[in-house]
């Protein structure tokens, strides 16, 4: 075996012994996931309140129709505030600012609106929705992103975008701190030996960044899919 | 030679640790250096791994002046420090394994070494329990042999034996022998004098940051100047009654404190008829009495002026 095959073969012995003994650092898995988990609970709690605020307002929108319909299946009554109106009475209301737009049902459906911003985009889903058979509840989450992305962007609040990564970096940096403190004193304990070794004085070291690189990505991955399943099912 | 120390000046916060300590050690030969608590032993230490800066002075090792970056220096020499430096979270066998691997990278070789090391310190049956499982002598048995499953050619222990049992104490020592008969040259530092003279070529006295001097056993034995020791349990004596007792023929030494009357005589006197005779005399109720032939340590108090 030349040189570079046994330098693989200690690498791959200290990066298993390295990886055994940080795995097995007391408290530190279970400080390492209950913490990111916690906080992440805490964010999906506060991002269930950005829901909640941003669906406080229900749509006006006007209905036309000769035809006698249950409104209800239409338009979610939670989420809109319908007018049954003549074609005149929803043209000046619509005019007037009272409703958002207004549906002509006939034998086809037509959404006559002035703007084209969120309230016109939701009244088309659902629009659309009724009219090819779709049922309100598939169209609920969809409905839900816009009216939250449209509350958030109202209001300067952009990296909201950007709010799984960034809390998930958060969770990182803390768990983090933790990890590489407690694998700092379980790598201190055996300092005389390593810096006696006829290896570098970072040798160590460089594995056990390596390893807590590999940590940190594996918990980010958790923490990332942890949220986002706990938001989808939400919505 | 394989050590040699001169002039070593090491300071801590203005605090002299090392006092222009000299020391040279043969190859091949068992040094033993002994000091009491607080003398500087692990600062010496420190100072010949390159693991402290020290002040002033020189140390070579294998000819060559000390340099902590070189690593075939480090190759040749063996550690076991003072501490139990193992890893938690690894098994005894990794352990040996772990800090084999940093010196040898042949995975065959290497497995061999750390075979023989647990296999010489009767570690065989433990290789697959975790530390915290085992007892101290056995945790020092690991300590040990950590530092010499790559076959140092130097190797230099801090108290190798703190607190393990008598088992555990005698498996290390004889290691110790086994390895400076395979032409290991072994430096070890303690304050177990009688442990040192069982073991060592040689042994450096240290006292105050110096070495005071460095013999054999049998030239340390030369400096022994009390004889017998004795103690007597005694319920009641007065501090006349102390002193005529040290003017007795030949008594060098008395301390009476806490029921227990401690009397050194000088070398070849036997006292002890005397001393009874003395106490019966004047009705002075006693109880168990000691007799004690005068050990090494004694030599360690007469060089020193102090207790080890």
């Amino acid at each position: 075996m030349g040189n570079h095959g046994k330098g693989v073969i200690i690498l791959l012995t200290t990066i298993k012994y390295r990886m055994k003994c940080i795995i097995k650092i007391n408290g530190l898995f279970a400080w390492g996931l209950v913490l990111p988990i916690v906080l992440a609970t805490l964010f999906y709690l506060s991002i269930g309140e950005l829901y909640t605020k941003a669906n406080e307002e229900k749509i006006p929108i006007g209905i036309v129709s000769e035809e006698k319909i249950n409104v209800n299946n239409i338009f979610d009554k939670n989420i809109f505030e319908v007018y049954e109106l003549t074609e005149t009475m929803a043209e000046k209301y619509l005019e007037d600012g009272i409703i958002a737009a207004y549906a002509k049902i006939e034998k086809s459906a037509e959404l006559i609106a002035i703007n084209s911003e969120k309230e016109q985009l939701i009244s088309m889903l659902y629009l659309n929705a009724y009219m090819t058979g779709i049922e309100q509840e598939e169209i609920k989450h969809i409905v839900k992103e816009i009216q939250a992305a449209d509350y958030v962007s109202s209001r300067n609040f952009i990296f909201i975008y950007y709010r799984l990564p960034i809390v998930v970096l958060l969770c990182i940096a803390l768990s983090g701190l933790l990890l590489i403190s407690a694998v700092r004193a379980n790598r201190k304990a055996v300092n005389i030996r390593s810096y006696m070794a006829p290896i570098s004085p970072n040798y160590i070291l460089f594995y056990d960044i390596l390893i807590e690189v590999i940590i940190l990505t594996v918990l980010a991955t958790l923490i990332y899919l942890y949220l986002y399943f706990i938001l989808l099912w939400k919505i | 030679m394989s050590i040699i120390i001169k002039d070593l000046v090491k300071r801590y916060n203005n605090k002299l640790v090392l006092d222009y300590f000299n020391l040279q050690m043969q190859e091949e030969e068992i040094l033993g250096l002994l000091g009491s608590d607080g003398s500087g032993k692990s600062t010496v230490i420190g100072c010949l791994l390159g693991l402290l800066a020290y002040d002033k002075g020189e140390v070579t090792i294998f000819g060559q002046e000390l340099d902590k970056k070189s690593l075939e220096y480090r190759r040749r020499i063996g550690i076991v420090p003072q501490n139990i430096t193992i890893f938690d979270g690894l098994t005894i066998y990794e352990n040996v394994d772990f800090f084999c691997a940093m010196y040898i990278k042949n995975k065959a070789e290497r497995q061999k070494c750390v075979k023989e090391a647990l296999m010489d310190c009767d570690l065989e049956r433990v290789s697959g329990m975790y530390p915290k499982n085992l007892d101290l002598g056995t945790l020092r048995r690991v300590n040990f042999a950590c530092g010499i499953s790559h076959k140092p050619k130097l190797l230099i222990l801090d108290e190798a034996t703190l607190g393990a049992d008598a088992v555990s104490r005698e498996n290390i020592l004889l290691n110790i022998r086994k390895r400076n008969a395979d032409k290991t040259t072994v430096f070890y530092a303690s304050k177990n004098m009688e442990e040192l003279a069982g073991l060592c070529d040689r042994i450096a006295i240290m006292d105050k940051g110096k070495v005071i001097i460095t013999a054999t056993v049998e030239e340390l034995k030369t400096f022994i100047s009390v004889g017998e020791k004795v103690i007597i349990e005694v319920f009641r004596l007065s501090s006349k009654e102390e002193e005529e007792l040290s003017k007795l023929r030949g008594i060098m030494f008395t301390n009476y404190t806490g029921n227990e009357l401690v009397i050194k005589s000088e070398k070849g006197i036997n006292n002890l008829a005397n001393i009874l005779h003395y106490l019966e005399n004047h009705k002075i109720p006693f109880g168990k009495v000691y007799s004690e032939v005068p050990v090494l340590k004694e030599a360690f108090w007469e060089i020193t002026g102090r207790e080890l």
